[in-house]
C-alpha cells in the first residue's frame, strides 16, 4: 500500500491540477448563464472540486507520514526526460523523501482548511469560482515544488508558485493598491528567480563534466546529484566562485521568503484575500526558500562564506521585521512582518547549519502562522473589512473562539510554556549558539521581540473595549472550525515531535527523520550539536528564551492592557525618529522607487529615445536625402522640350570636340 | 576675292549649312510657337540634306565599274520623306494639342516637367 | 506519399487564390470569409499529412534554368516541417482571425494571404538556392499590399518602410548568394544543379576565411532585417503598427522565422567556420537585442508597439541559442522560433480583439478592463505570461534550452583590452547573465501592460465593451491549447527537428576546441586550495596571447 502511494505520489499534484482545470473548464461554459441554480452550482461545484483534490492528496499522504514516523519511509525518486538537445537533457519527476513528505503534510493539511474557511470568507465574493481555481492552481504548483527532483524542476514550481501568488495578490485586481502589489511581488521574485536561475546555470557550468560522467545515476541537477556532488565540488568550482554561485542560488529563496533586500513585497501582498495570506504568504509558498536552502544544503555547505551570508541576512532579516512589525496598526500587515521576521530565524538557522532546526520551525510555523491569518480573516470579516487595529478592540467576547485561537497562535510564536514554537525556535537558538553569539543574541533578543509585538497585536484587538463604529458580526462556524483544528498542532506538534510516545507509539524526534540529502542517519541531529556547544548548555538557552519571550508578552501586556496605557504614546513621542524610521520600513520602498525611477525608467526611456531618434532617425535620414537629392535634380527637368533640345545640342558639340581635340 | 566668292568649293555649302543649322537652331530652342519650331525644324533638317549632297559632291566616290555611289543624295531622299512624315505627324499633334489646350504655345506644354 | 505531395504544398495557396479570385463579384463578405477559412483548413489539414507520416516527404528536383544551373528542388527535413506546420497553422489562425478584422476588399485580401503563404512555404522548403532568394523576394509582394491597403493611417510610410528594409538586406543576400555560386563554379562544380543547397555547401570550405567571413556577414544581414536585430530592426514596430491584426499575425508568426530560418541554415549550418569566428558578435547583437529593446518596450505608449518590441527582444534569444553552437542553445533557438510564432501571433490578437472594441491603441486610453471583458482578460494574461516565460508553457521551455545551451557554452573568451585598465572578458557566461536581464525586463512591461489596461477601475466610456465573441475565442483557445500542451511536453514539438539540428551542433562540438571546460580526469585533481588555473588552463592560455 504504501509502495504504491509512493510511486504514485505523483498523483498528488495532478489532482488540484484537475481540478483547476474543471473549474475553468464548467466556468468557459456557465459563466454568463442567467439561470441562478445554474450559478450557485457553479460556484458549490468549484469549491468541491478543490477541496476534494486536496483531501485526496491529504488522504494520499497521511500513510506515506506515517510510514515517515514508523522508519519505513522509502526514499523514492522517478523522472521522466522533460526536455533534450543531444546529450543534454532536463528531467522532471517526483522525490520522496521526509523532507518531501514533511512539506506534502504541511501543503495539503493547511491547505484543506484554508479552503474550508474560505468558503466562509469569500461567500458573498463575485469571483469565488476563480479563487478556487487560483487556490488548485496553488496547490498544483506547491505540491509540484515540493516533489521536485532537481534543480531545474524546482525552477519551474518555483515560479508558478510566484504566479500563482501573482494571480491571488492581484484578485481584487480593481484596486489600484492591489495591482501594484502583485506587479511587484512578481517582480521582486523575478530579481531573486533572476539569481536562482544564473545560480544554477553557473553550477552546472562547472559541474557539466561530473553529470555527465554520472548520467547514469544522476539526473542532471538532482538534488541527490548535489549532495554527491557536494563533497568533491572543490574539484570544480574555486571557493570562492563556489560562494558566488551559492549566494546566487540563495538569491531565488531571498525573494520567494522576503529575506532582506528583497522582502518589501511580502507586507504589500497582504492586499490579496485573507486566506491567500495565510497559506501562501505565510504557511506554504514563502516557505519554499526555506525548502530549497535545505534541498542544495549540501552544496551550501561547501562554502563557509556562503553559509555565513545567509546566516546573517536571516538574523538582519528577523531583526528589521520585528521592528518594523512593533509600529504596524494594520493587523494583516503586522502578521505579514512576523512572518518575515520568523522566516528569518529559519534562513539563520539554515545558515548556521542546523538543517533539521529551520525546517522544524518552518513545519511549525506554518500551522500557527495560518492560524493567525486565518484569525486577522476572521476579525476584519466580522469587523467589516476593517484592518486598522485602532479601531478594534474587546472583541474577545464578540469572537471568543477567534480570540481564542488568536491567543494560542501568539503563544506559539512567541515560544511560551511548550507549544510548538517554543521546540523549533530552541532548536534554532542552539544552532545559532554554536555558530556565532552574535546571531545567537541577536535572535534570541528578537524571540523576545516577537512576544512583544504578537501581545501587542493580540491586546490591540481583543483587548480593552471596541474603539469601531462598524457592527461586529458573529462567527461563522465555517471559519471558526478550521481554526480550531489548526489550534491542536499549533499547540502540541513541536513537543510530539521531540521524541516522545504517544498512545504508545513511538515518535521519532523531528531532527532524526528529516536529514540533511547525503548525510546518513541524522548526523545532524541540533542534539549532537548541542553536545559540541561550549558556551551555553541547552538549559541556559531555553531560559533565556523564555525569559525573553515572557518578558515581551508581559510588557505588551503592561502597555496595550494593563496600567501602563499611556506609555506606547510617550515612547513614540521619545523616540520618535526611530518610530518614523520603523513606520517608513527603513526606507526600503522609497529606495527602490527611487531606483526604479532614476536607473530603470531612465534606461528605458533612453532606449526608447535612442530608437526613435537615433535608429529610426537615421533610417529616415536616409530615405530623406535620397529624396532630397531627388528633389534637387527635378529643378533639371523642366519639362519645355526646347531646352532638352538645346542641351543635347550642345552636349553633342561638347562631346565632339572632346572626340577631336582631345582624342578621347 | 570674287574668284573666292564665285569659285563655288565645299566650304560655301558648309557655311550655308552651318547658318541654316543654327538658325533652326536657334528657331527651334527660342520659339514659342509650335508651328515656328516644326518650321525651324525643317530648316536643320535641309541643313543636314545641303551637307549630304555637298559631300557626296565633293568626295565623288566612283565604284569599281565606274558608275558613280550616290548614297548621300540617297540620305537627304530619305531624310526629305521623313521630314514629310514629321511633318505630317507633328502638325497632327499639334492640332490635337490645340483642341486641348486651345493654344500652341510651347511654354504651356510642359507636362514632362519633374 | 505521391512524389510531388511538397510540390501540390506549394502550389495549393496559389490555386486557392486563383479560386478565390473567381468568386462572384457581390458576393458577401461572410461567405467570402467562411470560403477563405475553409481553404487555409484545408492547406493546414494537407500539410498536415508530411507531419505525421514518420518518414520525410520526397525530395524533388527538376530542371528550370539549366543553362545557369538552376533547378527547381524542394525537400524537407525536420526543422523546415516544423516551420511549415507552424506556417500553415498560423495562416488557420490568421483566417479565422480576419472575420472581425478585415471588412473591405475581402477576395482580394484573401488572395494575397494565400499568395503570401506559397512564398513562406517556398522558402522554407526551397533546396536550391536561387529558388530560395526568388520566394523569398516573392512575399515581399503579397505583404506589402497587405500593409497597404488594409493598414492604419500610416500604412503607405510601413509598408514602404518595409519594403526598403527587406530590399536592403537582399542586396546583400544575393551578393552573397552569387558569390557562393561563382565559388562553386569556379573550383569545379558541374553546371547542373549549381544553385543547389548541398552543392554550395560542399564547396564552402574551398574559399578563403576572408572571404567566407564576408559572405556569412552578407547572408547574416539579410537575415537580420528580417529577424530582426538591433539595428535594422526599426521596420518591424511600425508595421505592426499599422498592419490588421491577421496580417501582424502572420507578420510576427512567421516572417520573422523566415530571417531566423535563413540564418541557422546558410550561416550557421552552412558557414560553421564563419560563424565560429563572429560568434563573440553575434552574441553582443543576441544581448543587445535583448536587453535594448525590452527597455524601449517598457515606455511604448502604443499597445502594439509594446508588444511589436518585445517580439524584437524575444529573438534575441534566437541569436543567443545560435552564437552557443552547442545542441542546446541551437535546439532552443529553433523551439524559441516555433515559440515565439504562437505566442506573438497570440498577443497580436489579443490587441487586435481590444482595438476592434475601442479603436485606439494608446495604453493612456485603457485602464480596468478585466472586469468588463474578462475573457479577453484571461487570454491577454495568460499570453502575456506565456511570453514572458512563465514555466510549462511553450517559452519558457525554449528559452530554458537557449539559457542552457548559452551558459554552458564555452567555445570563446574574449579578453577586451580597454584604456585605462577597464579590461574585460567576454563569454556567453556574461551574455547569458546579461540577457537574463532581459528576462526581468520583459516581466517588468508586460506585468505594468496588463496593468495598465486591465487592473484598476474602469473608465465610464468602455462600459459597453462586448467580451470575446466566438471567432476570437476559437483562435486564442487554439494558440493557447498549443502553448499549453508543447509547454507540458515539449517533446512533442522538439522530436520533430532535435536530430536535424542536434546534427549541425556537433560539428561545432566536433571542430572547434572548447575553452576552459571543467573536464573531471583524476590527474587534474588537484591540491586543495585550488587554484583557478588548474580548472581552467585553457581560459587561461587564451588570455595570454591576446
Amino acid at each position: 500500500m504504501t509502495t504504491w502511494l509512493t510511486e504514485n505520489v505523483w498523483m498528488v499534484p495532478l489532482y488540484p491540477l484537475a481540478a483547476f482545470f474543471l473549474i475553468v473548464l464548467i466556468r468557459a461554459f456557465t459563466w454568463n448563464a442567467e439561470d441562478e441554480s445554474v450559478r450557485k452550482g457553479t460556484r458549490t461545484l468549484s469549491m468541491l472540486l478543490t477541496i476534494a483534490a486536496t483531501l485526496a492528496g491529504l488522504i494520499h499522504t497521511v500513510p506515506l507520514v506515517g510510514a515517515l514516523l514508523a522508519g519505513t519511509l522509502e526514499r523514492t525518486e522517478f523522472n521522466y526526460p522533460w526536455i533534450q538537445a543531444g546529450a543534454f537533457q532536463l528531467s522532471i519527476g517526483y522525490l520522496v523523501d521526509s523532507m518531501s513528505v514533511m512539506m506534502l503534510l504541511v501543503v495539503t493539511f493547511i491547505s484543506l482548511f484554508i479552503q474550508i474557511y474560505t468558503h466562509g470568507y469569500m461567500k458573498h465574493d463575485p469571483g469565488y469560482c476563480k479563487f478556487y481555481a487560483y487556490l488548485a492552481l496553488f496547490n498544483f504548483s506547491m505540491l509540484g515544488l515540493v516533489l521536485a527532483t532537481n534543480l531545474f524542476q524546482m525552477y519551474i514550481f518555483w515560479e508558478l508558485v510566484g504566479v500563482s501568488s501573482y494571480l491571488l495578490i492581484g484578485f481584487w485586481f480593481t484596486k489600484p493598491s492591489a495591482a501594484a502589489a502583485a506587479v511587484k511581488a512578481f517582480l521582486m521574485n523575478r530579481v531573486g528567480d533572476f539569481g536562482l536561475l544564473i545560480g544554477i546555470l553557473g553550477l552546472l557550468v562547472f559541474t557539466y563534466g561530473w553529470w555527465q560522467q554520472h548520467a547514469d545515476q544522476y539526473v542532471l541537477l538532482s538534488f541527490e546529484g548535489i549532495a554527491a556532488l557536494a563533497p568533491e565540488v572543490g574539484l570544480f568550482i574555486p571557493v570562492a566562485t563556489l560562494t558566488l554561485i551559492s549566494i546566487l542560488i540563495f538569491m531565488g529563496p531571498m525573494a520567494k521568503s522576503a529575506q532582506v533586500p528583497l522582502h518589501t513585497w511580502l507586507p504589500d501582498a497582504m492586499e490579496g484575500p485573507t486566506p491567500i495570506s495565510a497559506l501562501i504568504h505565510a504557511a506554504t509558498m514563502v516557505a519554499a526558500g526555506v525548502y530549497l536552502v535545505g534541498r542544495v544544503f549540501p552544496l551550501f555547505e561547501m562554502s563557509s562564506t556562503a553559509m555565513a551570508v545567509i546566516a546573517v541576512i536571516g538574523t538582519i532579516t528577523a531583526v528589521i521585521a520585528a521592528t518594523i512589525a512593533i509600529v504596524q496598526v494594520d493587523i494583516k500587515k503586522a502578521l505579514a512582518y512576523s512572518t518575515c521576521s520568523q522566516l528569518g530565524f529559519m534562513v539563520a538557522a539554515m545558515g548556521c547549519g542546523a538543517f533539521a532546526a529551520g525546517l522544524f520551525h518552518l513545519f511549525t510555523h506554518a500551522f500557527f502562522k495560518a492560524m493567525l491569518f486565518l484569525c486577522s480573516g476572521s476579525v476584519i470579516h466580522a469587523c467589516e473589512d476593517e484592518q486598522d487595529m485602532r479601531k478594534m478592540g474587546g472583541l474577545f467576547r464578540k469572537l471568543p473562539v477567534t480570540g481564542a485561537t488568536y491567543l494560542i497562535g501568539c503563544v506559539a510564536i512567541s515560544g511560551l510554556f511548550w507549544t510548538s514554537g517554543f521546540w523549533s525556535k530552541e532548536e534554532i537558538l542552539i544552532g545559532a549558539v554554536d555558530f556565532s553569539p552574535a546571531i545567537f543574541w541577536t535572535l534570541a533578543v528578537t524571540a523576545g521581540l516577537t512576544a512583544f509585538y504578537m501581545f501587542r497585536s493580540f491586546f490591540m484587538t481583543f483587548g480593552g473595549q471596541y474603539r469601531g463604529e462598524t457592527h461586529v458580526h458573529r462567527e461563522d462556524p465555517v471559519m471558526w472550525v478550521p481554526l480550531a483544528v489548526l489550534a491542536v498542532p499549533s499547540l502540541a506538534i513541536g513537543y510530539l515531535l521531540t521524541g516522545t510516545d504517544l498512545l504508545g507509539v513511538h515518535i521519532p524526534a523531528f531532527g532524526d527523520m528529516i536529514v540533511p540529502p547525503g548525510v546518513e542517519g541524522g548526523a545532524h541531529h541540533a542534539a549532537e550539536h548541542h553536545a559540541a556547544a561550549g558556551a551555553l548548555s541547552h538549559e541556559a538557552i531555553a531560559l533565556i528564551s523564555m525569559a525573553l519571550g515572557y518578558g515581551g508578552a508581559v510588557l505588551a501586556w503592561l502597555m496595550y492592557a494593563g496600567p501602563l496605557k499611556a506609555l506606547p504614546e510617550r515612547v513614540r513621542r521619545m523616540a520618535s525618529p526611530l518610530y518614523i524610521f520603523f513606520t517608513r520600513k527603513w526606507y526600503f520602498d522609497e529606495l527602490y522607487g527611487a531606483f526604479v525611477r532614476r536607473v530603470y525608467l531612465v534606461f528605458a526611456e533612453g532606449s526608447a529615445a535612442f530608437d526613435k531618434g537615433i535608429i529610426d532617425g537615421l533610417v529616415n535620414f536616409t530615405g530623406h536625402s535620397v529624396m532630397g537629392t531627388g528633389a534637387a535634380l527635378r529643378q533639371l527637368q523642366t519639362g519645355r522640350a526646347q531646352t532638352y533640345v538645346a542641351v543635347i545640342f550642345f552636349g553633342v558639340v561638347v562631346l565632339s570636340l572632346l572626340l577631336i581635340y582631345w582624342q578621347l | 576675292m570674287l574668284d573666292a566668292i564665285f569659285n563655288v568649293t565645299l566650304a560655301h555649302y558648309l557655311v550655308l549649312a552651318t547658318i541654316l543649322f543654327v538658325i533652326g537652331f536657334v528657331g527651334v530652342t527660342t520659339s514659342r510657337n509650335v508651328i515656328r519650331v516644326l518650321m525651324s525644324l525643317e530648316l536643320m533638317l535641309n541643313a543636314v540634306n545641303i551637307n549630304f549632297v555637298a559631300f557626296n559632291n565633293h568626295l565623288n566616290p566612283v565604284l569599281d565599274n565606274g558608275s558613280f555611289l550616290l548614297s548621300g543624295q540617297a540620305f537627304a531622299i530619305f531624310i526629305l520623306c521623313v521630314s514629310a512624315a514629321e511633318a505630317a505627324v507633328g502638325l497632327a499633334i499639334v492640332i490635337a494639342l490645340y483642341r486641348q489646350r486651345a493654344t500652341v504655345d510651347m511654354e504651356q506644354f510642359n507636362l514632362l516637367r519633374g | 506519399m505521391p512524389s510531388y505531395y511538397l510540390s501540390v504544398l506549394i502550389a495549393l495557396p496559389v490555386i486557392f487564390a486563383v479560386l478565390v479570385a473567381l468568386i462572384k463579384p457581390n458576393e458577401g463578405a461572410k461567405n467570402v470569409h467562411f470560403y477563405g477559412v475553409g481553404a487555409s483548413v484545408i492547406i493546414f489539414l494537407f500539410s498536415a499529412l508530411a507531419w505525421n507520416m514518420g518518414a520525410l516527404p520526397p525530395y524533388e528536383e527538376y530542371n528550370w534554368l539549366p543553362s545557369l544551373g538552376i533547378k527547381y528542388a524542394v525537400g524537407a527535413d525536420g526543422l523546415s516541417l516544423t516551420l511549415v506546420i507552424l506556417t500553415t497553422f498560423l495562416l488557420v489562425m490568421a483566417a479565422v482571425a480576419s472575420i472581425t478584422n478585415i471588412t473591405k476588399r475581402v477576395k482580394l485580401y484573401y488572395g494575397l494571404l494565400f499568395l503570401l503563404t506559397t512564398a513562406i512555404l517556398g522558402v522554407f522548403l526551397a533546396r536550391d538556392m536561387f529558388l530560395f532568394f526568388l520566394f523569398y523576394e516573392l512575399e515581399l509582394i503579397p505583404m506589402y499590399l497587405l500593409i497597404a491597403i488594409w493598414g492604419g493611417p500610416r500604412k503607405d510610410y510601413a509598408a514602404i518602410k518595409f519594403v526598403l528594409y527587406t530590399l536592403f538586406g537582399s542586396v546583400f543576400m544575393l551578393a552573397a548568394i552569387l558569390a557562393l555560386y561563382f565559388n562553386a563554379l569556379n573550383n569545379g562544380a558541374p553546371l547542373e544543379g549549381a544553385f543547389l543547397f548541398e552543392n554550395i555547401r560542399a564547396y564552402i570550405p574551398a574559399l578563403t576565411m576572408g572571404s567566407q567571413i564576408l559572405i556569412f556577414l552578407g547572408l547574416f544581414v539579410a537575415f537580420a532585417v528580417k529577424l530582426p536585430v538591433v539595428p535594422v530592426h526599426t521596420w518591424l514596430p511600425d508595421a505592426h503598427v499599422e498592419a490588421p491584426t491577421p496580417v501582424s499575425m502572420l507578420l510576427a508568426g512567421i516572417l520573422l522565422k523566415m530571417g531566423a530560418y535563413g540564418m541557422f541554415r546558410f550561416c550557421w549550418e552552412f558557414m560553421p567556420d564563419a560563424a565560429f569566428t563572429l560568434a563573440p558578435w553575434i552574441a553582443v547583437l543576441a544581448v543587445i537585442n535583448i536587453v535594448y529593446t525590452a527597455g524601449v518596450a517598457l515606455v511604448q505608449k502604443d499597445l502594439k508597439k509594446l508588444i511589436a518590441y518585445s517580439s524584437v527582444s524575444h529573438m534575441g534569444f534566437v541569436l543567443l541559442g545560435l552564437a552557443a553552437m552547442n545542441p542546446a542553445g541551437f535546439n532552443g533557438a529553433v523551439f524559441v522560433m516555433f515559440a515565439h510564432g504562437i505566442v506573438s501571433a497570440a498577443l497580436f490578437m489579443c490587441v487586435g480583439t481590444l482595438y476592434v472594441r475601442t479603436h485606439t491603441r494608446q495604453l493612456a486610453d485603457y485602464g480596468g478592463f478585466g472586469s468588463q471583458v474578462p475573457t479577453i482578460f484571461y487570454f491577454f494574461m495568460f499570453m502575456s505570461m506565456a511570453s514572458l516565460g512563465l514555466p510549462l508553457l511553450i517559452s519558457f521551455a525554449s528559452e530554458t534550452l537557449v539559457f542552457y545551451g548559452a551558459f554552458t557554452s564555452e567555445f570563446f573568451n574574449h579578453l577586451f583590452v580597454l584604456p585605462g585598465g577597464l579590461n574585460f572578458y567576454w563569454n556567453m557566461q556574461i551574455a547569458t547573465v546579461l540577457s537574463a536581464i532581459g528576462i526581468i525586463i520583459g516581466a517588468a512591461y508586460l506585468l505594468w501592460m496588463l496593468q495598465r489596461v486591465f487592473f484598476g477601475p474602469l473608465p465610464e466610456k468602455w462600459n459597453r465593451l462586448p467580451d470575446a465573441s466566438l471567432s476570437e475565442v476559437f483562435v486564442l483557445a487554439s494558440l493557447a491549447a498549443l502553448v499549453i500542451v508543447y509547454g507540458f511536453h515539449p517533446q512533442l514539438i522538439t522530436r520533430h527537428f532535435e536530430p536535424d539540428v542536434t546534427r549541425v551542433a556537433q560539428h561545432y562540438l566536433e571542430t572547434y576546441p572548447q575553452q576552459g571546460v571543467a573536464e573531471v580526469s583524476p590527474s587534474q585533481t588537484p591540491a586543495s586550495p585550488i587554484d583557478t588555473a588548474m580548472i581552467r588552463p585553457a581560459a587561461k592560455e587564451l588570455v595570454t596571447h591576446e
